[in-house]
């Protein structure tokens, strides 16, 4: 799967929970979960949750405790895939 | 070390869903997730055990200056003992036990460490500004030359005229209502 392709659904499966609408404008591998999209931290998991159905992929707590950014989000799925 | 968290009951019902398959076993290890499903209330007890560990992780956090991270497995809920008001529990994180207090309304949740001092909270957002006047009373200090920063791990410090006091506080906001926890006595 391409980048592009995996960050594009990872706005789409963020934006329900994001509380700052202006973040995802700018909408990039830096972009962080709390600081710039103020999810609450109780969806984190729904975040996680969309993102293991999405791509049929179990992220694991190791993998979760350093998810804070898109980017992490996008090489944790990369990884996974690759494994997979 | 101090830390706070605050749940409004009402903006978590419209925000999480916490039935949805797989929800609970992502924050919750196996003994909380009996003691939640065994319990005659099951959504205070979610929100009730979730707002002890995001109080310990941010006690953690400031104590051993960590950089962000998500891991509420990690934190580990138990003795936990309710009253129609109130629950004390202990939260344990590696091998440290962190004692905490929660105070339980029909439409909140405040958790905070056991070693807070004070702990206050509020219908509006303005636990912030509640705090710095709590602390320009107790050490005499102009109000206006008190500010609250946050460190690269975003953890907020109170300065004076730019310096960290180094006073260990915690500050929450979700919903309707805003909290802070702190200490005066210890540095």
């Amino acid at each position: 799967m391409k980048e592009k392709e995996i960050l594009d659904s990872l706005k789409k499966i963020v934006t329900p929970y994001v509380q700052r609408k202006e973040g995802l404008e700018n909408f990039n591998e830096k972009t962080d979960f709390i600081k710039d999209l103020e999810v609450n931290s109780a969806n984190l998991v729904d975040v996680i949750l969309d993102v293991e159905d999405e791509f049929d992929i179990e992220i694991d707590n190791d993998s979760m405790s350093g998810m804070l950014t898109v980017g992490d989000a996008k090489n944790i799925i990369e990884r996974k895939l690759a494994s997979a | 070390m101090i830390g706070n968290d605050i749940v409004d009951l009402n903006l978590a019902r419209l925000q999480s869903n916490w039935e949805r398959h797989g929800y609970l076993q992502k924050l919750f290890t196996e003994e909380e997730q009996k003691f939640i499903i065994n319990s005659n209330n099951q959504e205070l007890n979610v929100w009730l055990l979730w707002s002890m560990k995001e109080a310990v992780y941010k006690a953690v956090q400031r104590k051993y200056k960590l950089e962000r991270f998500y891991d509420p497995n990690q934190f580990v809920c138990s003795q936990v003992q309710l009253t129609p008001e109130k629950a004390r529990g202990e939260v344990s994180y590696q091998d440290e036990i962190f004692k905490t207090t929660s105070e339980l309304f029909p439409d909140k949740i405040l958790s905070y460490t056991a070693n807070s001092e004070f702990s206050h909270f509020s219908e509006e957002k303005n636990a912030r500004s509640h705090l710095l006047q709590k602390v320009s009373k107790h050490f005499l200090i102009p109000l206006d030359s008190l500010n609250i920063t946050k460190t690269g791990q975003g953890i907020p410090l109170i300065t004076y005229h730019g310096d960290n006091l180094q006073i260990p506080f915690s500050l929450s906001h979700h919903g309707n209502y805003s909290a802070y926890a702190l200490s005066l006595n210890m540095s």
